[in-house]
Order: structure tokens, then sequence, then C-alpha cells
């Protein structure tokens, strides 16, 4: 599953330890959301998404052979 | 998230002191001391209070620091836990067969008393490297 976190994050002009204290996660832990090596829950795919008021699709889609 | 059944996180630094003191004392009758109860029961004889002790405080330890919280306790590192976990359960396995065809007589009682906590051993030092790993590859 592909995201665009580190996007959403430029646009509001957050660091990675401020999503994560946020939704209440490590920052290692956005960070491997970011590089796609960690696929979160719905929940806190949908905290994310809340955080920047998107959609969960808006932030995260699948990718082919999900 | 929730996260039943993990203990809060100070619990591990007095895991790891009961632990080390217990097994210390674990090894002085085992090895240096070689003298074993007969019973079983705790008030049945000092030496089986020091048994007892050696036994009871390094399961105690052990399991105070495999399921104490860390710092930052989330959904990622819930699944490096079970990742460890399933990990350390296929190792064991593959130890007591290994032990149970290559060791015979007085080693395979060592190695009895020490089986008892090679599953949370394993699971610790595993779940400790699964971390380790994790907090480097995401550091920036």
């Amino acid at each position: 599953m592909k995201n665009n976190i580190r996007v959403e994050r430029a646009i509001h002009g957050i660091s990675q330890q401020q999503l994560a204290d946020s939704v209440g996660v490590s920052r290692q832990t956005i960070n491997a959301i970011e590089k796609g090596r960690f696929v979160p829950s719905t929940v806190l795919a949908m905290k994310i998404a809340r955080y920047f008021n998107k959609n969960v699709e808006m932030v995260f889609a699948l990718e082919e052979g999900d | 998230m929730k996260t039943s059944f993990l203990l809060p996180n100070k619990c591990k630094k007095l895991g790891k002191a009961i632990f080390v003191i217990s097994a210390i004392l674990g090894f002085y009758i085992l090895f240096i001391e070689e003298s074993y109860a007969d019973g079983f029961l705790i008030f049945d004889s000092w030496q089986a209070v020091k048994n007892n002790i050696a036994i009871i405080g390094s399961l105690l330890g052990l399991a105070l620091v495999a399921f104490s919280k860390e710092r930052v306790e989330d959904e990622l590192v819930m699944w490096l836990r079970a990742d460890a976990m399933i990990k350390a359960l296929w190792l064991s396995c593959v130890l007591v067969f290994l032990c149970a065809l290559f060791l015979y007589g007085g080693i395979y009682f060592y190695y009895l008393s020490v089986a008892q906590y090679i599953v949370l051993l394993l699971y610790i030092f595993i779940f400790r490297y699964n971390m380790y790993k994790h907090i480097k590859n995401n550091e920036e």
C-alpha cells in the first residue's frame, strides 16, 4: 500500500515527530509507514488521514498486487 | 490501540534485577554447590527455599522483562512482538529436537534446567534485535 504522508506533511509543514505525537505512535513508526515498510491498521490510517483533514483514500492507496 | 496483558515500562528494570540475582543463585546451586532439595514444598528446607527462589525468580524476572511495554508501545511494536514470539517458538522447538537427539545423561539434565527459560530468553533476544533493526532502519 502506498501513501503520500510525506507530501501531506510538507504541505502542512509538520515533522514526523509532531505527526507521531498527534496520532500516538513513535517517530520511527511514521517513518516506516512513509517508506512503505509497514502497513498501518485501519484505525491508525484513519487517525493520520483525519489529522490532515482528508479521506483515508486520499492519503493511502492500494497498489497493484495488494 | 489496546495493548492488554502488557505491564508498565518500569517493570522491565525490576525484572532485569530479579532475573540477574535469581540466575546467579541458580547457577551457583546447579554448578558450584551441586546440591538439590528432595522435597518440593517451599518450607521443606533451606535448600528447597533457595531452589524455589532461583527457579521462580528467574522466570518472574524474564517474564517482567518480556512483557513490559516499550516507552512508546504502538502497533508496529506489537507486530514486532508477534514476529519475535513466532520465531522464538520455532527456534525452541528446533532446540528441543536437537537436544533430544544429541544430548544424553547429565548434560541433558543441565539442558532441561535451562530449557524452561528458553522460549522467554529467545523471545526477549529476538524482540530486542527486531527493535534495534526497526529503530536503526527508521532513523533519519
